[in-house]
């Protein structure tokens, strides 16, 4: 055993595997760095009989105290000359973020367009609010119970709604004159916007089965 | 000197249904919300269209037992806004007034076993 500690000049300074290591260091200094480098070597540690035969400690010193250091200079010339580049550099403006508008979920549309018949009977607010209240609940059904489920549902509500309706707006407007029981009939006949109405949902109904 | 049922107009089986729901759905009274609260109370027994629960919260509103105001319209809606309801004090008490009967029935249904 070597005695490392109070420096045995008969005794090389390293171990067995600290000669593995700096064979792999002298390997790796090789790769890193370019052949030209023992050329700028000073005369005195640079190798007189060429590198045939390794010599540890030089390796070591070149290795450890050359090697590095024009390492670290190059690392030192590139940092200043990225560092440059930058500051030289035209200021980029950010690329804003791109706004990935997500398309709205389609909605299921009402089998029918119920304004025309509610409308007759409700107030135009009350109306609104109806329709509204309607395709919500519409709206809710369609999963749950399918597209033709919530059509039935939607139609018959409709459909059911309409004689309550009919018999509040009677009760509101008439309270039971035959005089206004006729003016509804007139108005529902000299009514344009049934028939606007009428051929709306006749539209739709085609567009559909197309 | 008023007579009771003027005071108070007494309520028929749906109206007590219709402030019933209107009193569960809390604050979010509106008439899509009262419609299933209807629904979930008569329990598939009765089809209720929301035609009728309009025409009866209309009726409430004329006798003085809830108030409303228009809401905001929302997307999911078609654009269309809510009407919100409150049952108002009067109402309240128009419903416990209702309501009273019906409890003594169910006891004296419950005591028959």
């Amino acid at each position: 055993m070597p005695d490392i500690l109070n420096g045995d000049p008969a005794q090389p300074f390293y171990r067995e595997n600290e000669v593995e290591q700096l064979h792999l260091f002298e390997d790796a200094s090789f790769i890193t760095c370019e052949p030209a480098s023992y050329v700028d070597c000073e005369p005195e540690i640079a190798p007189a009989g060429g590198v045939d035969e390794p010599d540890y400690d030089r390796d070591f010193v070149l290795f450890s105290d050359r090697e590095m250091s024009d390492l670290g200079k190059k690392r030192v010339a590139v940092s200043f000359k990225i560092a440059v580049s930058v500051i030289a550099a035209p200021e980029v403006q950010p690329i804003a973020p791109v706004q990935m508008s997500r398309p709205e979920p389609q909605r299921p549309t009402p089998p029918i367009n119920a304004q025309f018949l509610l409308d007759l009977f409700l107030p135009e607010s009350h109306c609104e609010e109806f329709l509204g209240d309607l395709q919500e609940r519409y709206n809710k059904k369609v999963p749950r119970l399918g597209k033709l489920r919530a059509d039935l549902w939607y139609r018959k509500q409709v459909f059911t709604s309409l004689w309550p309706l009919f018999r509040a707006w009677m009760k509101r407007s008439s309270k039971g004159s035959l005089a206004r029981v006729v003016c509804f009939g007139l108005r529902l006949v000299g009514r344009e916007s049934w028939a606007n109405a009428l051929r709306k949902v006749a539209d739709e109904e085609r567009k559909r089965s197309i | 000197m008023l007579r009771k049922s003027e005071a108070t107009p007494p309520l028929g089986e749906f109206e007590v249904l219709v402030l019933t729901a209107v009193l569960a759905a809390r604050q979010d009274a509106y008439g899509a919300v009262i419609h299933e609260e209807i629904e979930g109370l008569v329990n598939g027994n009765r089809e209720v269209s929301l035609g009728s629960v309009y025409t009866t919260l209309d009726r409430l509103e004329q006798k003085g037992y809830l108030k409303s105001w228009t809401g905001e319209p929302t997307p999911e809606r078609g654009g269309r806004a809510k009407r919100y309801y409150e049952v108002q004090a009067s109402g309240q008490r128009a419903l416990r007034a209702a309501l009273e009967p019906m409890k003594k029935a169910a006891l004296i249904v419950e005591q028959l076993g």
